[in-house]
């Protein structure tokens, strides 16, 4: 399994990373990659959402898109800053690097495409909290039912 | 380290909180708690950094910008003044003594300042954000009297599901005692950052720590020498109750009015609210701003 997803990633380097499609699938691969080397197993649903969240916002910043011209340094990025903010698995940089071989990626180029990640998100990077999420639902709700719905919220 | 700023652009003053260069790889390991090892971006200021992007409050200290330049990072927020802490210390004892006047307008002051520290604290629970440091010295106050809540270095956004978390966390004296009798990974959430706010209100009144334990233990006898010691019914907000609480003396609730002397029974009631025991009693920072205390017009009278 582990050879098979290897062999994907190398067809994966051939294309350029301006299609969203090829950005989603690269994150699969390298969560899967950590996955089969075992570093990751309590790896959370959130994890993966927040790292397609930023990726998705990444992939329309296309400055940012172009400068990194290796297509799997910006889903690296975005998954090592959504690890950091939900604390899921404190992953070393170092430790990445042979995973991405195929990529041939070094230590400062996943440095570099972390801080540009951070950097084009503007710290933006806030997971959606339940109250954040109840807040949405109260503005949604009709003005009758928001007393109604305020109250359930509160308890 | 922490220093003053003048942008040349903007002219505007700013507060520059500096991190030391990150190490490389084969660098000092002794740097590595600092800078987060090899993970790039330290995640104590990725988190710093993203709490505070994530909040627009007045009464929240406003992160301008991150500025991450070989390895070094710098958070610019902006300028405040001086924080409560120091501002309290400033004050002579005549301030605190009762039947003074100046002792008068501490306590005004008291509570024009605690209604903007529960604002602050409700905006962040609001979105989902425990504070986890609330503490005199985490307020700034501003030059038109506005405080602005800071220190987010522990705070975290909080979980639903509640998860184990860990135990070093909010400065001793303020530490609600679910943390502390929790053992090491207690669960806990927003209503610790209240028993912090009512530490900080009693604080502000008599300018001195409510609870000033030297040990954890410490810390619980003195809570409990002030507020009783625990029923069997309040011990249940405790996640693993150690075995030495049954050893402690059965000490009875003293009257919190006795111990801030001065302060109006609409403000004692709400203290009394704010250091419930049990985490699901005690007051939220929304509810605690609808309290009678904070009703009708209470603008600071100058000195």
């Amino acid at each position: 399994h582990f050879h098979a997803l290897l062999q994907d990633e190398v067809e994966l380097k051939k294309q350029e990373c301006t299609d969203p499609v090829t950005m989603i699938r690269s994150i699969q691969v390298v969560l899967e990659l950590c996955h089969s080397v075992g570093i990751m197993d309590d790896m959370d649903s959130e994890v993966i959402a927040l790292s397609m969240n930023y990726l998705q916002r990444c992939s329309q910043n296309e400055k940012l898109v172009q400068s990194f011209r290796k297509s799997v340094l910006l889903p690296v990025a975005c998954m090592l800053t959504a690890l950091k903010l939900c604390e899921t698995y404190a992953v070393r940089i170092c430790d990445l690097v042979p995973l991405l071989q195929p990529f041939q990626v070094d230590e400062d180029e996943i440095r570099d495409a972390e801080w540009a990640v951070l950097e084009a998100l503007d710290f933006n990077l806030q997971p959606v909290t339940t109250s954040r999420l109840l807040s949405c639902v109260l503005d949604l709700a009709p003005e009758t039912k928001r007393n109604a719905l305020r109250d359930v919220a509160d308890i | 380290m922490v220093v003053k700023c003048e942008s040349r652009v903007s002219g505007k003053v700013m507060v520059v909180k500096r991190i030391k260069k990150m190490p490389s790889v084969s660098g000092d390991a002794s740097d590595e708690d600092e800078a987060g090892a090899d993970q790039g971006f330290p995640v104590r200021y990725l988190r710093e950094a993203c709490l505070l992007r994530a909040c627009n409050h007045p009464n929240v200290m406003k992160l301008e910008f991150v500025t991450y330049h070989e390895g070094q990072i710098e958070l610019f927020s902006e300028f405040v003044g001086l924080n409560v802490e120091d501002y309290i210390s400033s004050l002579s004892d005549e301030y605190f003594t009762r039947n003074k006047q100046k002792h008068e307008w501490v306590l005004q002051l008291g509570r024009y300042f605690m209604k903007q520290v529960l604002k602050g604290i409700d905006y962040c629970h609001s979105i989902g954000i425990l504070l986890r440091d609330v503490k005199p010295r985490n307020f700034l106050i501003s030059s038109d009297g506005t405080l602005k809540l800071t220190g987010f270095v522990l705070a975290r956004f909080s979980l639903l599901p509640e998860e184990p978390l860990t135990q070093q966390v909010v400065t001793l004296s303020y530490r609600a005692p679910e943390i502390i009798l929790g053992g090491t990974y207690p669960v806990y959430t927003a209503p610790v950052d209240i028993w912090s706010a009512g530490c900080t209100f009693a604080e502000m009144i008599t300018g001195r720590t409510l609870f000033e334990g030297d040990s954890e233990i410490g810390q619980l006898l003195k809570i409990f020498k002030l507020l009783g010691t625990p029923s069997d019914c309040n011990k249940s907000f405790c996640f693993e109750v150690p075995s030495y609480i049954e050893l402690l003396p059965q000490w009875q609730p003293q009257s919190l009015s006795e111990r801030l002397e001065g302060l109006c029974d609409e403000g004692v009631d709400l203290l009394s609210r704010m250091l419930l025991y049990h985490p699901c009693s005690r007051i939220t920072a929304r509810d605690a701003l609808k309290h009678p205390y904070f009703q009708g017009d209470h603008s600071l009278m100058k000195t």
